[in-house]
C-alpha cells in the first residue's frame, strides 16, 4: 500500500479539492482552525479528558447556545465547501434527548446552533422531534426537515450530509435515511457544530470526528 | 517498520496553524472565504516582494528518502516572479541551498523542476505553466529525484544534479524577483513524509 495519503484519497490523476479532518483530540480545541460563538448564555466547551472523549459542548441554562466553525464571527466565515457538491461525516453524541432546543451539525454558511439562518444542510435534534432529522435551509431562510427512521438516542452516531446538485442525502451509521430536494443551500458552506437548551438543565453535544470535503 | 515522519496540511479552517512560520510577508497571506480557496500568499506589487511559510528551519525530511506532495496553484503565467512548491533547506533566499521545488517561471511560461545544493539543477517540466491547481510531487531518493504533475511522471533526475546535501522542511514561497508587479499562488492540500 502507498504511504502517501493523498494517494489514498484520490484517484490517480485527480486534483484533489478541498477537505479538511478534524480528530478533536488534544489539549484544546483548535482555534487556528475553529472558533467558538457563543449563541446565548453562558454555554461551557473544551476538549473532554475521558477515552473517545472528543469535545464537549454544555448547556446549563434554558436557552444556552454555542456553536463552532471557521469564522471569525457568526456571519464572517471561511466557507470553503461547495452547496451543491459537498460531504460532511461526523461522530457525535447528545448527553439527552430531552431539553434540548435544537442540536444542529453539518455544513452551514453561518456559525450558530438553532438551526436557523439562511443556507445550511444539517442533522438536526430537537426535543419536539422523535427522529434524528435532516434539516435543508434555503436562501431566504425557509426550512425543510425530513425525518429519518432512527429515533433519536444519546448513543454515538456516524452521520454523513452531502449535497448534490439538487438534493441533499442525509446518512446514520452508513444507512440512507433522507433526502431533501426544497430549501437547499446556495451559498459555500463551512463545517457547524451546535447545540441550544430549551430548560435549566445539562445539555451536552460531543463531537469525536469531522471530515469536510468538496466532490 | 518504524515510523517515520508524515505531515499534512489541509488548510482549512478560520486561519493557517501555528506551527507554520511566515518568515516574509510584504503582502499578504490570507485562509480564502470560496470553495476550494485554499490558503493564499499575495506580494506587494515593488519588485523583491516575498511573502514565504515555512517551518522556520525545522528540517524533519530527508534529502534521499522523502516525498512532497501540494495541490497549488500560481496566479500568472506571465510577466515577472514566481512560485516555488517544495522541501527547502533554508528560510532566507527565495529559492535556497539544499532545496527541490516545483518553481513557476513567468518569463518563459513554464513549470521548472529545480533542485539546489549550493548550485541551481534545473529542467524544465513538461507541464506548461497555466492558472490551474495542479498536484505536484516530488520524491527525492538515494540518487535521484522524480518530479510528477497530476498523476504523471514528468522529470526524473539522476547523474549530476546538484541533490540537496542536508535536511529540508516544507515551504512555499512567492516572489515578485526584478521586474515587479504582484506575484500570487494558492495551495489546498500538503503532505510531507520521509520514505
Amino acid at each position: 500500500m502507498t504511504d502517501s495519503i493523498y494517494d489514498q484519497l484520490n484517484a490517480s490523476g485527480t486534483v484533489a479539492k478541498q477537505r479538511v479532518v478534524e480528530t478533536f483530540s488534544g489539549d484544546a480545541l483548535d482555534t487556528d482552525r475553529w472558533n467558538t460563538v457563543a449563541w446565548a448564555g453562558s454555554p461551557t466547551s473544551g476538549m473532554s479528558n475521558a477515552v473517545n472523549g472528543g469535545y464537549n459542548i454544555t448547556c446549563t441554562s434554558s436557552g444556552d447556545g454555542e456553536s463552532i466553525g471557521f469564522g471569525s464571527s457568526r456571519t464572517n466565515g471561511i466557507a470553503q465547501y461547495s452547496y451543491n457538491s459537498s460531504a460532511i461525516i461526523f461522530v457525535e453524541t447528545v448527553s439527552t434527548k430531552t431539553n434540548i432546543s435544537v442540536s444542529s451539525s453539518g455544513l452551514s454558511n453561518e456559525i450558530r446552533p438553532d438551526g436557523a439562518g439562511n443556507n445550511a444542510s444539517l442533522h438536526v435534534i430537537k426535543s419536539a422531534f422523535t427522529y434524528f432529522t435532516l434539516r435543508t435551509v434555503g436562501v431566504a431562510g425557509s426550512q425543510t426537515d425530513v425525518s429519518s427512521s432512527v429515533t433519536q438516542d444519546t448513543a454515538e452516531h456516524v452521520v454523513k450530509i452531502e449535497n448534490k446538485a439538487s438534493s441533499v442525502e442525509h446518512t446514520l451509521d452508513g444507512v440512507l435515511e433522507g433526502i431533501s430536494s426544497t430549501n437547499l443551500p446556495v451559498l459555500a458552506l463551512q463545517p457547524n457544530f451546535g447545540i441550544q437548551s430549551s430548560v435549566t438543565a445539562t445539555v451536552t453535544k460531543n463531537i469525536t470526528y469531522c471530515e469536510a470535503y468538496n466532490t | 517498520m518504524a515510523y517515520k515522519q508524515h505531515f499534512i496540511e489541509w488548510f482549512s479552517g478560520k486561519q493557517l496553524p501555528s506551527y507554520w512560520t511566515m518568515s516574509e510577508t510584504e503582502g499578504t497571506a490570507t485562509m480564502q472565504d470560496a470553495v476550494d480557496g485554499g490558503f493564499k500568499l499575495v506580494t506587494n506589487t515593488a519588485t523583491r516582494q516575498n511573502v514565504k511559510m515555512n517551518f522556520n528551519n525545522k528540517r524533519q525530511y530527508s534529502q534521499s528518502g522523502s516525498v512532497y506532495i501540494a495541490v497549488g496553484k500560481d496566479f500568472k503565467t506571465t510577466s515577472s516572479g514566481s512560485s516555488i512548491f517544495g522541501f527547502f533547506g533554508d528560510i532566507g533566499d527565495d529559492l535556497p541551498n539544499n532545496s527541490v521545488a516545483y518553481q513557476s517561471d513567468l518569463g518563459s511560461n513554464k513549470w521548472l523542476c529545480v533542485s539546489r545544493d549550493t548550485s541551481t539543477h534545473s529542467t524544465d517540466s513538461t507541464k506548461t505553466l497555466d492558472t490551474d491547481f495542479h498536484t505536484f510531487k516530488i520524491e527525492n531518493k538515494a540518487s535521484s529525484i522524480e518530479y510528477s504533475v497530476d498523476g504523471s511522471l514528468d522529470i526524473t533526475k539522476s547523474g549530476s544534479y546538484n541533490q540537496p546535501a542536508s535536511t529540508m522542511q516544507p515551504a512555499l514561497h512567492v516572489s515578485t524577483g526584478g521586474g515587479g508587479g504582484t506575484e500570487s499562488a494558492s495551495i489546498r492540500y500538503m503532505e510531507c513524509y520521509n520514505t
